[in-house]
């Protein structure tokens, strides 16, 4: 198929020409990822619950992670990179030049890797409780970088782990809003007419609504799981996509490929399967980046409410939460989950920015 | 209708809804295409060129746009009648459209071979490997270099003139029995133009389809086409054999559309132009609708007039006898 190939340019740094074996090796693992990706979800989903993760189900589940974000953020460059290697290098070279926006990618995949390694890299287990009187609250030091919380569990280690919440929470919500509001925006922008009216005023009567009531209404009802959280995360936020998606929508359907397309007999699903929504892709991916990062928001802020994940599964809103009445006398309880949040949630950003200038879209 | 008409429109009237009314973009047009041959269309922006043959394809958009009345005959069978679901066998199969902006008319995010693919696979049900041995061929016969590297690059890496052969690849690739070409050739250099007619002519011997030529350019028709139609605000105001109309116009505007050529034996004279405009859509004069850009206008002219042959298979919207057109 097609894409094969367009992977296959991208995976050797965008220059074409390094000879095949990379090529295949590459696009092997392309669909190793993506096919992993399907079958193990359950299992990727899992590693942000249970703070040890099943040995090989996690190892495979966090490369399906490393897949997600491969897919997602480089996608667009592959499809024209396969052009000339031109085109590719061309956009690459105008991410670089994006200093803040290399720096943000630089940041979010080293949270990324913390995330998909924390097994390995946490110093401590983060949820094993030690004897309070000797390791309550300790400041940090060369055992403890960040220092202990009131039931002497190591800080790093739960800043560590916490990234797989956020992230994880993140990066699911995100893709399903993607996908909704992708769909229902090229469907919307392309059928036009009342189709379009209705659902666009549905749209306008669900971003009428205050999310974050929503949020706490449904959490307060339903039993707390973090699948219910990304799923109101991801029903309430795919609005703007759907938003950006037909405005996108309603300039192309009048352009002359997708009239010629009609007038050679091509049928509608396939107008905008193949040739409205592909085109629409590096708008896509920008707005992704950029609700990924509130999304890491809006978690921590459940989590600080005490509505998100629940203990002892660290995330950093709830660790925030939890060092709130010693802020004065145990600062790093609260300040390194903090600035973890800012950390990701800059970089998120920062690459938004970036992948917005390089691929040259214009964002309402 | 004999067996060598191949597509007959009869009285196809075409409105847009717009702010000021109703425009009749196309009113009462019948004309017919043979088997093979090459029919030009001709007229200004605005008279209804474009409009008739997005009819043909039922590609209007509507709304605001409608077909109003009329009938389509193609191969026996009313255009108009059918469903969309086999309305959408007949594009690009039995007939297909190039549009005029070749830099546009392609997906930016697929190969060219891919897009040409594409359309044989959905037509043709034949394999993907089949689909592209067609695709190699096609561009081959368009004139195409070097095909397989074409197949695998994508449309912003081609060139305006190689574009267009890729679209008439494209188009050609079902082996159609009428190709609509909307102006293929006014978005391209002089040089190119000249080369992409001849490659039409070339592929409508060899697939011995028709062509439908739709252009603002004499000289394109004048080169191509065997027959003409000139349309103006939206009726068909002269239609005959190109010889028969070019050396004995029959109705002013086509002498005027002659006469804004600029041509070398008129060097240092003035270039003529038809005065005014194009009369509104949704107010069209009585009568004859050129009277009022016409020089030899009269008061009878506000009657309404008939098409009418004024010499053997050469008719006239125009009551007044121009130069006595001879008899094939």
């Amino acid at each position: 198929m097609a894409a094969t190939r367009r992977v296959l340019r991208y995976v050797p740094g965008g220059r074409p020409g390094r000879g095949p074996w990379v090529a295949a090796v590459c696009s092997a693992f392309f669909y190793l990822y993506a096919g992993v990706l399907v079958a193990r979800l359950s299992a990727w989903i899992d590693l942000f619950r249970s703070p040890a993760p099943d040995g090989v189900g996690g190892a495979v589940a966090a490369a399906a992670g490393l897949v997600l974000f491969y897919a997602a953020a480089v996608y667009p460059g592959i499809v024209d990179e396969r052009a000339s290697g031109k085109v590719f290098a061309d956009r690459s070279r105008r991410f670089r030049a994006h200093k803040p926006a290399v720096v943000g990618l630089v940041v979010f995949l080293f949270f990324l890797g913390v995330s998909l390694l924390a097994p390995l890299i946490a110093p401590y287990d983060p949820s094993v409780q030690t004897d309070p009187a000797v390791e309550r609250y300790q400041s940090p030091s060369a055992s403890h970088l960040f220092g202990t919380d009131k039931f002497g569990r190591d800080i790093l280690s739960r800043v560590i782990f916490g990234a797989r919440v956020s992230l994880g929470v993140g990066v699911s919500a995100v893709l399903l809003a993607t996908l909704l509001g992708t769909l229902v925006g090229a469907a919307s922008g392309y059928a036009g007419g009342r189709v379009d009216d209705a659902a666009m005023r549905v749209v306008d009567g669900l971003l009428a609504f205050p999310r974050l009531l929503l949020l706490l209404t449904l959490v307060a009802f339903f039993a707390n799981s973090i699948w219910l959280v990304v799923a109101v995360l991801a029903l309430t936020g795919w609005m703007g996509f759907a938003r950006l998606i037909r405005a996108e929508v309603l300039v192309l359907k009048e352009s002359d490929f997708v009239q010629a397309a009609v007038a050679g007999g091509v049928g509608r699903g396939r107008i905008v399967w193949r040739h409205l929504i592909p085109n629409t892709l590096g708008t896509v991916v920008v707005a992704a980046t950029l609700r990924f990062a509130m999304l890491i928001l809006l978690e921590s802020y459940l989590s600080f409410l005490g509505l998100g994940v629940q203990p002892p599964t660290p995330s950093w809103g709830g660790m925030v939460f939890d060092g709130r009445e010693v802020l004065v006398a145990a600062w790093w309880v609260s300040a390194f989950p903090g600035l973890a949040i800012v950390g990701a949630v800059v970089a998120c950003n920062l690459v938004g920015d970036g992948l917005r200038d390089a691929l040259d879209v214009r964002m309402g | 209708m004999n067996s060598e008409t191949l597509l007959e429109i009869t009285n196809l009237t075409c409105s847009f809804r717009t702010a000021e009314g109703v425009a009749r973009a196309v009113d009462n047009v019948s004309f017919s295409v043979m088997r093979g041959e090459t029919l030009g269309v001709v007229g200004e922006s605005g008279c209804g060129k474009t409009v008739t043959a997005l009819a043909i394809l039922r590609l209007i958009p509507s709304p605001p746009g409608k077909i109003d009345a009329g009938k389509i005959v193609y191969k026996g069978t009313d255009l108009l009648t059918l469903r969309q679901r086999e309305m959408r066998k007949i594009r690009g199969n039995e007939i297909s459209m190039i549009f005029q902006e070749p830099m546009t008319s392609l997906n930016p995010v697929f190969t060219c071979g891919y897009q040409i693919d594409e359309a044989v696979i959905l037509h043709q049900k034949v394999g993907k490997k089949e689909a592209r041995e067609r695709t190699i061929e096609m561009l081959h016969l368009v004139g195409n270099p070097d095909p397989p590297v074409c197949a695998n690059s994508y449309p912003h890496q081609l060139s305006g003139g190689m574009r267009q052969r890729v679209m008439i690849a494209m188009a050609l690739s079902c082996r159609p029995s009428l190709l609509i070409a909307d102006e293929p050739t006014t978005a391209l250099d002089v040089t190119i133009q000249a080369q992409i007619l001849e490659l039409l002519q070339s592929l409508r011997e060899r697939f011995g389809m028709a062509v439908l030529m739709i252009t603002h350019d004499l000289g394109v028709v004048a080169e191509t086409a065997q027959r003409v139609v000139v349309m103006y605000a939206g009726e068909v105001v002269e239609v005959g054999r190109v010889d028969d109309v070019f050396h004995h116009p029959g109705h002013p505007y086509t002498i005027g559309l002659q006469e804004s050529i600029a041509r070398g034996s008129q060097k240092g004279r003035r270039l003529k132009a038809i005065p005014g405009r194009v009369p509104d859509p949704a107010d069209y004069p009585s009568g004859c609708r050129f009277r009022d850009r016409c020089p030899l206008a009269e008061a009878r002219c506000a009657a309404e007039v008939r098409l009418r042959e004024a010499a053997p298979r050469h008719f006239t919207r125009c009551w007044k006898d121009m130069t006595p057109s001879k008899a094939p």
